[in-house]
């Protein structure tokens, strides 16, 4: 064999090491990335603790679901909510809390399951007292209206389901507005 | 998405970005067994460069990287780090936080090293005896003959000191101490060596490092690769010196005399210094081992295909971080 010929091999075999391990080497870095990134969601995806999200986005990713919103929305509200509480573990569930654009005022809260059939966790609920209920309808949907005792804090509430999913819309305000908010909840999207 | 989030978002992407490119880089310079120190540091210089060029490039042309529907399909997404908590702590706070405020301490910790040099000032230069000037004239007389020779300055101390500086005309300062310490054969390879420096200009690039380490002082990625570029080109210059006729093993053991008379060399420049002296003095020690080790073996060759090893790494470091948001 020629100089020339075990100098082109040389450089040839040189650029099949070259590619291999690079590819080992993007290989392996992406695996563990990978890991990484699925890491996460082994050890937090089947947490009971309440965490707050930033974003609605957000808290729908890490139930898996669109969230249900209401499509009716008074003017005197802010929007987007100024709190979101998930909690994940068994269907999880979650808590958007709006308050009011201007200065105090009675703040409206909606909860609901991320699973057809699940409860809503009740770290979410809070230390609920019923102090009266009566029956309603949400739509053509039999609910529950109720005054209750959360945390020490006087509310109005409605409860009913959509699509499967328990809700549960509370306020500290008008009952006419609460029940207008829960006949206007829809599968997804802002008001 | 918040204005705020953004910014963790990116904060978030630019470090793990950072740390995982260099990882990476490193991870092929080993596996291609890349020994020269010059195609070495041209690797690490792709990922010193990736924060600086391809990062915000990558934000630029592919802002859709941010959304949400884009994390959701993502390799690693940084923020599902939020979902875990450590005694209380977001995992995912604590590491941008953590990281930074690594990046700051490297970064001060230079810096400190650096204006206290500075506020020593221009060592002053001091007329050489008959016998010592002749010895430096004998030393450097190799290097004029190649039209390598730097000019010399005389340092009339006792403490040994060999080194190069000055960023528009590098100058090598030989001091009184160091004559003492070598003998001909060992001053003659540390002056190519030092040669080596002024030829490439290192004292002008460590400026210009230094300045980019400013604008990333956040980044213990940036401040850790610019550190190790700063080693790699002691070993460059090493090589480049027994190119220019210094004996190898002269020069091994005329850095290790010069090593050994410093003690390590280093200043404190924090208050926590004195915890740190010792780890960093070991570290300095080792590598002067191992460069005096590589002396002792012939010159590394230079492996081929290096631009497109260079070309092949950066687009691959690229291609796989697009994923990680």
């Amino acid at each position: 064999m020629s100089e020339a010929a075990a100098s082109a091999g040389e450089r040839g075999r040189e650029a099949l090491h070259m590619l291999v391990s690079l590819a080992w080497v993007l290989a392996a870095a992406g695996a563990t990335l990978g890991l990484l990134g699925a890491v996460p969601r082994w050890i937090a995806g089947e947490s009971d603790e309440v965490r707050r999200v930033a974003t609605i986005d957000e808290a729908a990713r890490r139930l898996g679901v669109p969230l249900a919103l209401p499509s009716y929305f008074p003017a005197r509200l802010a929007w987007p909510p100024a709190e979101i509480r998930l909690v994940a573990a068994q269907g999880g569930g979650v808590a958007l809390r709006l308050r009011p654009r201007l200065g105090p005022g009675p703040e409206v809260e909606l909860l609901q399951a991320g699973r057809p059939g699940s409860p809503i966790p009740p770290a979410l609920l809070g230390e609920v007292t019923e102090l009266g209920r009566s029956r309603a309808t949400v739509g053509a949907r039999p609910a529950v209206r109720a005054r209750v005792l959360v945390d020490g804090a006087t509310w109005e509430e409605v409860r009913w389901e959509r699509d499967g999913r328990a809700m549960v819309l509370r306020t500290q305000g008008e009952v006419e507005e609460l029940l207008a908010l829960a006949r206007s909840t829809h599968a997804r999207g802002t008001p | 998405m918040h204005l705020d989030e953004k910014w963790a978002d990116i904060l978030a992407q630019f470090l793990v970005h950072s740390l995982v490119a260099s990882l990476f880089v490193e991870a092929l310079a080993r596996t291609w067994e890349v020994r020269h120190p010059g195609q070495r540091m041209a690797l690490r210089l792709v990922a010193l460069g990736y924060p600086l060029v391809l990062f915000p490039a990558l934000l630029l042309f592919f802002p859709h990287r941010l959304d949400q529907a884009f994390r959701d399909q993502a390799l690693l997404a940084g923020r599902t780090w939020h979902d875990v908590a450590f005694f209380g702590v977001d995992l995912y706070l604590a590491f941008i936080g953590g990281l930074a405020g690594l990046g700051v301490l490297l970064f001060a910790a230079d810096l400190g090293s650096l204006l206290s040099a500075l506020r020593r000032g221009r060592p002053e230069a001091a007329t050489p005896d008959g016998p010592t000037a002749a010895r430096l004239e004998a030393a450097i007389a190799p290097l004029r003959a190649r039209g390598a020779a730097p000019p010399l300055v005389y340092l009339d101390r006792s403490g040994p000191a060999l080194f190069c500086a000055g960023v528009r005309r590098p100058v090598v300062y030989v001091s009184r101490g160091a004559l003492a310490l070598l003998d001909d054969q060992e001053l003659a390879a540390a002056l190519a060596h030092e040669a080596a420096h002024a030829e490439r200009k290192d004292p002008e690039r460590s400026w210009v490092v230094m300045g980019l380490r400013a604008v990333m002082f956040l980044n213990p990625t940036f401040q850790i690769l610019a550190r190790t570029l700063a080693r790699d080109a002691e070993r460059l210059a090493d090589e480049r010196g027994a190119e220019l006729g210094a004996d190898r093993l002269a020069l091994a053991s005329g850095l290790i005399k010069l090593h050994r008379a410093t003690g390590g060399g280093g200043r404190r420049t924090l208050v926590f210094g004195g915890a740190l002296a010792g780890p960093l003095r070991r570290a300095r020690s080792l590598d002067v081992e191992l460069r005096a080790r590589a002396l002792m073996t012939p010159a590394p060759a230079r492996l081929p295909f290096g631009r497109l090893r260079l070309a092949l790494a950066g687009a691959s470091a690229l291609g796989m971080l697009y994923f990680v948001v």
